[in-house]
């Protein structure tokens, strides 16, 4: 470089003469030419979005990290002793515990009925809702209640209405000569209530994303079956079921995680009772995490749960990217 | 002039007397206001001890000029907010109720502060410790010769039964021709299943309690157990026999007394098990001693002056399960001075009277005996000789741990899901396996 290339300018961000080469002179004169309000500011754009990834972390990361830290420890806060490293023996002493087992058939129980089933209310309700029917958007409000409830209220009510003896439910069946179920404290109807509860609770939610699959769906294809003599149910099977695929997997995909991770319902209706029937995974967590305070063990119970609903997504994901 | 210059030092001096007076009130006031501006929030458990101090607290506040806060929570609540509390260190609730098993737990932990150094130095002369249960105050309040709370809402298993069915005669005649002797109240527990078969019938039950699962099915458990063995789940050398022959026995009564039971009541809790009583739904019921307020409120009971309290039945002793609240400060408390002063007010004599009064369980001599109170609570006597005679539940820091086992035995032979002899064979064998693990040889 040779004397002649290096020009003096007065650099106003630094407050000072500065030696620049003629090009970068160039463009630090064009910059400035450029009224102020438009120069991209860089520094500026990452304290804009500081707040957001500082929130991210502290919300969401770290805890993650954290307890998959605490997931390698043994850590009873009964206890003054505090963590100690043990490695895999947390899990290792998951699988070797047959009440973990038994938890983990109850959320799968729970899961593929709950999902099958507001999977087919819902897809029956969007059905219904595409053909003209009076009060129509009153109706669709108020099919949405029960979404907008708070779990806690509705397993607190549900709960008063199950009662064998004051409830609802079992006083309108008194009326038809049915005497008074058990739901909660009978061993066959306890998982089953729950079921029930969440399918009120949750078929709103499918029937949303099925209903809007619908609607997004061109007419041509239905008026060409038309035209061609299609069958309701051919048309139904053949059209209407394929190009609904995407929302519906979508919809399966959120509903299958939020029901395996299923807790305010099963605590406030019947705590995993009676003896072990209604024990999900989450409450069997719960139980090791706030009950016994082994927040190691309950933090690798965590972490198998986050594996379970990972592998399960993935699935999903491959079926959907399939039919795409 | 002179009369000028008296009336001038007239009002000179009634100024200055008035000025002394304002100055002495101020310092008075000052003096009686200690805890002026200071915050105490309490974490107590839902039941009547707890309502009786939320109307009571006021005068501690005039006293004081301290403002106290009480948050009230079911049982499995209090035990996850408190624990949440002392993990996080905050310190959020300066005051918290425990029941008689956490006891181990907050004392190996140090959760909550030792109170004797505190009473030694501001401790109200006019206590009268020596008035408490002393076996409350050593099983609910003291951890290795510390005192760790203080006492505040003890209980026992108690038998709630209708005396008006028991005393009828027409049910007596017939008692009395079906099982050969008169029918009272059950002492043995023949009697009671005697008389719990006999009231089972269209309408009304011959027994309820409330083994839901958790805590609720050891506790409901539990008086059988020690009824039969005279023990506890572990014996004096942390040795478990929760499946000798005795053991087996006593829950094969316990689950074929249930036949007398609403089906629906292996879900239940007490709340259920006070509703089902309240509406003339059951004969007699296992419930809690305190919860006998709930019965003589004519605005929600329709048994008022109807049920009679009892102790649980003798098989090889008599029995109870001791259990209830006493009440600690937090070690991270920020107001440590206070809430012991509010500890004490809440349960010295004449506190303690009047939440009697209001509903609470007694837990002073005085208390108990106070003729006025027994005549408006009649299982203020049974109460008391239960106390001193009842059992504590294992006292060691992972008891929720083998409760938890225990509780699953009891309710998966409630359901017939295991025989009582192989559920708890089988609960047995896993708490051997913990108890090792813990540093407890079995």
């Amino acid at each position: 470089m040779t004397i002649p290339d290096l020009v003096h300018y007065y650099d106003q961000k630094l407050g000072k003469m500065t030696l620049l080469k003629q090009d970068q002179r160039s463009r630090v004169i064009a910059f400035q030419k450029i009224p102020f309000f438009r120069r991209p500011s860089l520094p500026l754009k990452y304290i804009l979005i500081l707040p957001t990834v500082i929130t991210l972390l502290a919300v969401t990361i770290f805890p993650l990290l954290f307890s998959l830290n605490l997931s390698f420890h043994e850590w009873d806060l009964k206890t003054p002793v505090g963590a100690r490293f043990i490695g895999l023996a947390n899990f290792i002493a998951i699988v070797n515990d047959p009440v973990f087992w038994v938890s983990m058939k109850v959320t799968f129980v729970f899961t593929f009925c709950v999902v099958s089933l507001q999977f087919l209310l819902g897809l029956g309700l969007a059905l219904l809702f595409t053909k003209e029917i009076i009060g129509k958007n009153v109706w669709r409000s108020i099919i949405f209640l029960p979404m907008m409830a708070t779990p806690v209220a509705v397993g607190a009510t549900w709960k008063y209405m199950f009662h064998s003896f004051f409830g609802i439910i079992n006083y309108f069946l008194s009326l038809v000569n049915v005497s008074g179920l058990d739901w909660l404290g009978n061993p066959s109807l306890a998982l089953f209530s729950i079921m029930i509860v969440d399918t009120w609770q949750w078929t709103p939610f499918m029937f949303l994303i099925l209903h809007a699959g619908l609607e997004s769906i061109p007419r041509e294809p239905f008026e060409a079956a038309k035209v061609e003599g299609a069958s309701r149910w051919q048309v139904l099977r053949y059209i209407t079921l394929p190009l609904l695929r995407h929302a519906a997997l979508i919809a399966l995909v959120v509903r299958t995680m939020d029901a395996f991770k299923v807790y305010d319902l099963v605590f406030l209706l019947t705590r995993g009772g009676p003896s072990y029937i209604t024990e999900t995974l989450s409450i069997y967590t719960f139980r090791y995490g706030f009950r016994f305070a082994r927040i190691g063990y309950a933090a690798a119970l965590s972490y198998v749960m986050l594996f379970i609903i990972i592998a399960i997504s993935r699935i999903y994901i491959r079926v959907l990217k399939r039919a795409s | 002039m002179y009369v000028k210059k008296s009336g001038m030092a007239g009002c000179a001096a009634v100024i200055c007397t008035l000025l002394v007076f304002g100055l002495l009130v101020q310092v008075a006031d000052a003096q009686e206001k200690l805890y002026k501006g200071i915050t105490i929030k309490a974490l107590l458990y839902a039941q009547p001890a707890a309502w009786a101090v939320e109307k009571l607290k006021g005068d501690w506040e005039r006293q004081t000029g301290a403002k106290v806060i009480i948050e009230t929570s079911e049982y499995g609540g209090l035990w996850e907010k408190q624990l949440m509390d002392f993990m996080a260190r905050t310190g959020t609730y300066d005051i918290v109720a425990f029941d008689i098993p956490w006891n181990p737990i907050h004392g190996e932990s140090g959760n909550l502060l030792p109170l004797g150094p505190l009473m030694e130095r501001i401790g109200d002369p006019g206590y009268d410790i020596a008035d408490v249960v002393p076996r409350v105050l050593k099983l609910h309040c003291t951890w290795k010769g510390k005192i760790i709370g203080l006492p505040f809402a003890p209980s026992v298993n108690f038998l709630f039964y209708r005396k008006d069915l028991l005393e009828d005669p027409i049910e007596k005649a017939a008692f009395q021709a079906k099982y050969g002797y008169d029918l009272r109240v059950p002492e043995t527990m023949q009697q009671l299943w005697d008389v719990s078969e006999h009231f089972t019938r269209e309408g009304l039950f011959g027994w309820a309690d409330a083994p839901k699962r958790g805590e609720h099915a050891t506790w409901a458990w539990f008086p059988f157990f020690c009824a039969w063995t005279d023990e506890s789940f572990l014996d004096a050398d942390n040795k478990v026999i929760i499946d000798s022959r005795e053991a087996v026995d006593s829950l094969e009564f316990f689950v074929n007394l249930h036949k007398f039971a609403p089906s629906a009541s292996v879900s239940w809790g007490h709340d259920e098990v006070t509703t089902l009583i309240q509406t003339k739904k059951v004969a007699v019921a296992l419930h809690q001693a305190e919860l006998s307020s709930a019965m003589e409120n004519p605005e929600e009971s329709e048994v008022v002056g109807l049920i009679g309290y009892a102790p649980v039945p003798k098989k090889k002793v008599e029995s109870a399960g001791l259990g209830g609240m006493a009440i600690g400060l937090s070690a991270y408390s920020h107001n440590s001075e206070a809430a012991f002063k509010f500890m004490e007010w809440i349960t010295n004599p004449s506190t303690a009277r009047r939440v009697a009064e209001l509903g609470g369980p007694p837990f002073r001599r005085s208390v108990i005996n106070d003729p006025e109170l027994s005549a408006k609570y009649p299982y203020f006597k049974a109460f008391g000789a239960a106390l001193d005679a009842a059992f504590a539940r294992p006292r060691i820091p992972q008891y929720v741990e083998l409760s938890e086992v225990v509780s699953a035995a009891v309710q998966a032979a409630l359901i017939k899901e295991k025989t009582p002899k192989s559920a708890l064979e089988d609960g047995a064998s896993k708490i051997r396996e913990m108890m090792e693990k813990w540093g407890y040889p079995q």
